[in-house]
């Protein structure tokens, strides 16, 4: 005998990402999902950003880097409240981890919340976590073939940053291969050419990550 | 491995809902795996007959059915399989975009008996 099931694996995950959702929206909590492979510069990205960004607003910063403390002990230095979560070796976050941290980290009303996802271009991909954006930062020694590779993520990806644009004169990037992908999977996704190591480009990026913020208040919070 | 805690909430679904139709044996399961989900079947194959081991669900037979992505030409209007290699229509090749399906992962249905 056949019985019709018709249930989404990922539905425990998504009830859990739609609570914390709810939350961040109850607590005007903007929140950054932020991915890429390891290396790519998540951690500098986070830094550039506080270092950027209007002392006015608040921030925290969830971390999920599998293996050390340095990125936290980076971010605790500069005074912002800061997590570090285990993974156990996972691939990714999962939404129940965010909902656990939340009540530890108890980031303020009205913050920016950034979590630094698992290093990985596959996985985080098909976990939502009930934040409010997705981040991708590609950069460019991964080369420009990366949104015909993992295409889950660049397709999932609310934003991009192409980070570490300084080493575009040593490396065999082609710019026009890698919009063509990006846009084929996303075509009106906004892409940020940024070097975390000469600061072009952060202030564009975070001017409009500020405006995104705004908008975002406005349509979801009292 | 991400699948492992997936097929675990397969064989939790699975048994739910076996034990609720009164089943002695889960003889199969349907799921549809969109190219796109992130998940490799090989890999729930694997962690499936080990976690289903002493359950009602042990030996059931996974029956996928693979959702493509797909890309949809805008100068010619045809929809063609997104592949690793080039997004560029096959026809007349100009880059295509992609219409968003083959996210899904879904356990459609189960035999019991
Ligand atoms: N040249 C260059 N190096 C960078 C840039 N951004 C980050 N890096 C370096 O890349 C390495 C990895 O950066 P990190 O932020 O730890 O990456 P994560 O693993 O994604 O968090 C570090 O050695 C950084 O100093 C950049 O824009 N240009
Ligand atoms: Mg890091
Ligand atoms: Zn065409």
């Amino acid at each position: 005998m056949e019985i019709k099931v018709q249930k989404n694996i990922m539905n425990r995950n998504n009830e859990i990402a739609a609570e914390n959702r709810q939350r961040f929206i109850d607590d005007g909590i903007f929140t950054v999902n932020v991915l890429a492979s390891p290396g790519a510069g998540k951690t500098s990205v986070l830094l550039k950003i506080i270092e950027t960004i209007d002392g006015k607003i608040d921030m925290a910063i969830l971390e999920g880097d599998i293996a050390s403390q340095i990125d936290t002990d980076k971010i605790r230095k500069r005074g912002i409240p800061v997590m570090q979560i285990n993974t156990g070796g996972g691939c990714h976050l999962d939404a129940n981890m965010i909902r656990v941290s939340l009540s530890e980290l108890k980031p303020a009303k009205n913050a920016i919340f950034l979590i630094e996802n698992v290093g990985n271009l596959v996985c985080p991909s098909s976990h939502d976590l009930g934040e409010n954006m997705k981040l991708l930062i590609a950069s460019v020694p991964e080369g420009h073939d990366k949104p015909y590779k993992y295409t889950s993520m660049f397709a999932a990806a609310d934003a991009i940053i192409l980070n570490k644009t300084d080493l575009l004169p040593y490396i065999d990037f082609d710019k026009e291969v890698f919009y063509k992908g990006v846009h084929a999977l996303k075509p009106d996704v906004p892409v940020f050419e940024m070097s975390c190591k000469t600061g072009d480009g952060v202030a564009d990026f975070v001017n409009w990550l500020k405006d995104k913020r705004k908008l975002w208040q406005t349509q979801h919070t009292k | 491995m991400h699948e492992y805690a997936v097929t675990e909430n397969i064989l939790k679904i699975v048994i739910e809902q076996a034990a609720k139709a009164d089943a002695k044996k889960v003889l199969a399961i349907r799921l549809t795996i969109g190219a796109l989900s992130g998940f490799e079947q090989d890999c729930i194959q694997m962690y499936y007959e080990e976690l289903s081991k002493d359950t009602i669900a042990a030996g059931a037979k996974l029956i996928v059915t693979k959702v493509e992505a797909q890309l949809h030409c805008r100068n010619c209007d045809t929809d063609f399989a997104l592949t690793h290699t080039d997004y560029n229509c096959p026809t007349c090749g100009v880059a295509g975009v992609y219409n968003d399906d083959g996210r899904d992962f879904m356990i459609e249905s189960i035999e019991i008996e």
